[in-house]
């Protein structure tokens, strides 16, 4: 503050319009930055070694000990915890792996799974860096757990007393419909089910157990290892956690996002600062001549608008932070519900997210500062006071040819328009790119969410009849439960599969082994359907499996290849569901290898499955009301996992997804609007006196408004035939790299795409945001007067 | 006594086929306490060369030295604080700023060096052109000849050896004009005070010491009382 800061809020007063807008233009800013950068920091501090070492939901401690010991403690925790009674140890649950197959590799390539990152146990289970564990399967995607509840309200499983042990393989593909749900993991052997008891059979088992009562740990540990005898010291009393950086792919390209919406931020914060201070010296020019004349320096005027600039950015900032600050609240409970992020995830006042929102800001609002200072810096008095070099000129640009066509083709107004538009290369340019850039990121954003909806659609359309499956890890429960649900009597029609998964052992490698076995039935059948052949390779009967990422001792899911023209897709449908676990992209075919449970002995000749689990599907009568088969269900204690709740659950994701998104471009598209009118602000300040001459010689008002209009019209026409090119690619880009980042070839559901009324809808959107632009701005009747 | 010396100064607008020579080439020594007026035809260029004089405007050649100082040799900084303390400029447009009051226009000067304002000898200032009752007052709430009254007491606050004033009374009836150049008399007579004064009104130009009469950007003539 100086004595001349009598001058910078006399001109914030006087001018309190414009100091609103440009306050309003850095609190919008402000609350965006914030937004990004806290939610950002909060997903990232959520996310860090602090957090999960308070997270015992995971386990409080894991115990190796030999198969034994591990099968008591389990099965001691799976009764005793469920009875809450005669545990010498409450166990709250327990789950068991065995050692000696260690886990190699895993990964997940699931959009959705960002919040579910895999984690290494450093020190416990198993030594090797590369190993990971999954503390939070259990507790999100209910098909990897194995006799917990699942609600399919909220799309998660619920936490059972029941023992826990995850299966050694994926998600659910086959009943979320899309595969970005899908969960994928190769192991070294598999991770044994403890009702299989398979587990058990080593003489080296990690058993991950969690106490009813979470305070006192240790106790509780010495009591256990007293109980049960266990004598070794590989003991842990918390599980550590720590962060997994090959799993974190997913985790990038979400901070990649992030990046890109904070930039898009910092320049929308710039253009519109810069603008609101381009017009504020335009508008103060004559004044500031009058200040130089009278012996104000050049650095005493750059100071009065910079104090401006402070002043406006402080205010802008407090409120901003705090509005920001309320919406990111908002904003992040929009996250946790689209990522199904866990309860620990919360947002917090984080100091760095001010300090970088403000710095952001403050940055933003100098390097506006630029610009306008630059102008105010070339400043000369006498011009000033007499008005006469605010305006550049491109003589080439003005050579008295151009715009003659379009002057004869839509009139005077039209080329003189024309003419307006190449007189100001910087202007034309800031508005044009400017809009250009709105263009872009709306047409990728209703691209990709067009995308999304009609992978959705794909996903679960017909001739997928199934409403649902039952998942059992035993075949004479699994035809027991066959047999239950078809009495209900609301049953259409059920078909019960088997699904495994097929270790490969290092020989079989060595010996470029293929898998053989594929009944010649199924064969047929597909031969049938399709155009005579199943694999141009593979005789009849051959499996092909899917070596991608092959190393020996990984467990491969076999995928049916079927090459060459589909003569009638609902059968070939029908044949496929039969024999595979359905799912249909709009791109490829391809899934889990299924066989029917009575041909394993044929299929596997040379291989033995490591792990099989058998699935009911299921066609109901009606399928939104079966009480029986409901009942049959809760009672069994049963996973029925119902396709039109996990439609409707990922049309509801999808939904908010949406909105979030929506509203972000409205929030984007009101900032470009408010940059739109004050460059044309700015332009009609700078043009005044020559519309008035223009108005004075005869230009009627109706030929001054076309003019102007067609200005806007012509910006708004290359900005979005620019942008909507640009933002198809994009939008394609995103859809074939970012969301699949990681997925393998073939594997996506969406499909490459462009969305013509979205286009059509931003066309629409920028001729709207030009013609209001200027319908604001323009000259009213009463200004037809010469200065 | 020199005060003002300008020797060789031209200004050119414009290049080549549409140069136009606003000064041609002009030498001309001002001295302390003279009262010079400079008249001339509309386009002759009398504004031209007093804004050459006062240092707003670059010349295409030559030099403007007051009081010793050569001032297109200075950079802006300082060129910027010789105005404000030395050169009191007067416009027939007034040119005051008008989000501030009369008697923020009037110390402006002051402010602008950073000094602390004498509020005593502001409101004698104040009352000596006869404002008292309008100093709060914001400059579109003033007659002509007020303002005029108020960029005559922005030009003299700092007590300036030189007030350039162009056509101050071009803008104003028969009594303002009579009283402003009541003021800028008293200023030159009372205080000192160098004037150079351009206007096109011959009664005005009478009352200086020196009469310098230009044409197409040269003296024709220069003649003193």
């Amino acid at each position: 503050m100086n004595k001349l800061s009598l001058l910078t809020f006399r001109y914030m007063k006087v001018n309190f319009k414009r100091t609103i807008t440009t306050c309003i233009g850095v609190i919008i800013s402000t609350v965006l930055i914030y937004i990004i950068f806290s939610v950002g920091y909060s997903l990232y501090f959520s996310e860090t070694e602090e957090e999960y070492k308070d997270y015992t939901l995971m386990c409080d401690a894991i115990i190796e000990c030999d198969g034994d010991t591990a099968k008591e403690i389990v099965y001691s925790a799976d009764y005793y915890g469920k009875n809450n009674n005669k545990a010498e140890v409450e166990l709250s649950y327990a789950w068991a792996v065995s050692s000696d197959k260690k886990v190699n590799m895993i990964y997940v390539n699931d959009f959705l799974a960002i919040p579910r990152p895999l984690k290494i146990i450093k020190g416990t289970f198993p030594k090797n860096d590369n190993s990971v564990m999954l503390p939070e399967w259990y507790k999100y995607n209910g098909i990897n757990l194995i006799g917990a509840k699942f609600d399919p309200k909220s799309g998660q499983a619920v936490d059972t007393p029941n023992a826990k042990v995850v299966s050694g393989y994926y998600g659910s593909d086959f009943h979320i419909p899309s595969s970005r749900q899908e969960i994928y993991m190769m192991f070294d052997g598999a991770i044994y089910s403890n009702y299989g008891d398979r587990v058990f059979d080593s003489d080296k088992v990690f058993v991950f157990v969690t106490f009813k009562d979470g305070n006192d740990i240790r106790e509780k540990l010495d009591k256990l290892k007293e109980v049960y005898g266990i004598t070794s010291t590989e003991l842990s009393e918390y599980a550590e956690v720590y962060y997994n950086p090959e799993s974190d792919l997913t985790y990038a390209t979400f901070r990649a996002f992030l990046l890109i919406l904070a930039f898009v931020g910092i320049v929308v914060a710039i253009v519109i600062i810069r603008n609101a201070f381009n017009i504020s010296v335009h508008t103060r020019s004559r004044d500031y001549g009058i200040l130089r004349c009278i012996g104000m320096s050049r650095k005493q005027i750059i100071i009065i608008i910079l104090e401006e600039a402070f002043v406006i950015s402080i205010i802008g900032l407090l409120i901003g932070i705090i509005l920001g600050h309320g919406l990111s609240v908002y904003v992040f409970g929009l996250f946790k519900k689209i990522l199904g992020l866990s309860e620990f995830f919360r947002i917090r006042i984080i100091p760095e997210a001010i300090i970088l929102s403000a710095v952001a800001v403050m940055i933003a609002t100098f390097y506006s500062m630029i610009s306008p200072v630059e102008k105010l810096y070339k400043i000369n008095p006498i011009n000033s006071l007499r008005m006469t070099d605010e305006y550049k000129l491109d003589k080439k640009k003005l050579k008295a040819n151009r715009g003659r066509l379009i002057g004869k083709l839509f009139g005077v107004e039209a080329g003189y328009a024309y003419k307006n538009i190449l007189r100001d290369k910087k202007r034309f340019l800031l508005l044009t790119v400017s809009l250009t850039i709105w263009t872009i990121l709306a047409t990728t954003v209703l691209t990709t969410i067009s995308a999304a909806d009609k992978s959705i659609y794909d996903m679960t359309a017909p001739p997928c009849v199934y409403d649902g499956q039952i998942d059992s890890y035993d075949l004479s429960e699994a035809k027991y439960m066959a047999d239950a649900v078809d009495s209900t009597g609301e049953v259409k029609s059920t078909f019960m599969k088997g699904i495994a998964m097929i270790s490969i052992k290092e020989n079989d490698f060595k010996t470029n082994y293929t898998c053989y076995g594929f009944p010649e039935k199924v064969y047929n059948e597909f031969a049938d359907i399709s155009d005579g052949y199943v694999d141009d390779e593979n005789k009849p009967g051959v499996l092909i499996f899917d070596n991608n990422d092959k190393e020996p001792g990984d467990i491969l899911c076999g995928n049916l290849y079927v090459s060459g023209e589909i003569k009638d897709f609902n059968r070939f449908a029908e044949v496929f569901t039969r024999y595979s676990s359905f799912s249909l992209s709009s791109s490829s075919f391809s899934r889990t290898f299924i066989y029917n449970i009575e041909d394993e002995k044929k299929i596997f000749k040379n291989v033995k499955p490591d792990i099989y689990w058998y699935e009911i599907m299921v066609e109901f009568k009606n399928e939104n009301k079966h009480p029986e088969f409901d009942k049959l269900i809760n009672d069994g204690g049963y996973y029925f996992s119902d396709y039109l709740l996990l439609y409707k659950s990922m049309m509801s994701s999808l939904k908010v997804v949406k909105t979030a998104v929506i509203t972000f471009l409205i929030f984007i598209f009101v900032l470009y609007m408010i940059n739109t009118v004050n460059t044309n602000s700015s332009e009609m300040i700078l043009r005044k006196k020559e519309i008035n001459i223009l108005r004075t010689i005869g230009m009627s008002k109706k030929q001054v408004d076309k003019m102007l209009y067609l200005e806007g019209i012509i910006i708004s026409i290359i900005a979005t035939v620019i942008g909507n090119i640009f933002g198809c690619i994009a939008g394609n880009g995103i859809i074939y790299f970012m969301l699949f980042s990681g997925q393998e070839e073939g594997e996506f559901a969406f499909s490459l795409h462009i969305d013509i009324l979205g286009i059509l809808f931003i066309i629409v959107l920028l001729l709207l945001i030009n013609i209001f632009a200027v319908w604001i701005t323009k000259p009213e009747e009463e200004d037809i007067v010469l200065e | 006594m020199e005060i003002l010396i300008a020797s060789n100064l031209t200004k050119i607008y414009g290049k080549d086929d549409t140069a136009v020579t606003a000064v041609n080439h002009i030498d001309l020594t001002i001295h302390k306490g003279e009262f010079t007026a400079i008249v001339g035809a509309s386009g002759s260029g009398k504004s031209t060369l007093l804004h050459l004089l006062g240092g707003v405007d670059t010349p295409t050649e030559g030099q403007v030295i007051i009081e010793g100082e050569n001032i297109y040799s200075l950079k802006d900084e300082k060129r910027s604080i010789l105005r404000r303390r030395k050169i009191g400029f007067i416009f027939q447009t007034y040119n005051l700023i008008p989000v501030l009051t009369v008697r923020e226009n009037i110390i402006m000067p002051v402010l602008l060096d950073g000094n602390k304002v004498d509020d005593k000898e502001v409101d004698n200032l104040i009352e000596l052109l006869g404002l008292t009752e309008r100093k709060n007052h914001l400059p579109n709430q003033l007659s002509g000849g007020q303002q005029q009254r108020v960029a005559i007491g922005r030009a003299v606050i700092n007590k300036p050896s030189i007030i350039i004033a162009d056509e101050p009374t071009g803008n104003l009836d028969k009594k303002n004009s009579e009283e402003i150049m009541s003021l800028l008399m008293k200023a030159v007579r009372e205080n000192g005070q160098t004037l150079v004064l351009v206007t096109h009104e011959m009664d005005i130009a009478s009352m200086a010491d020196r009469i310098i009469h230009l044409e197409d950007g040269n003296i024709v003539s220069d003649t003193a009382k």
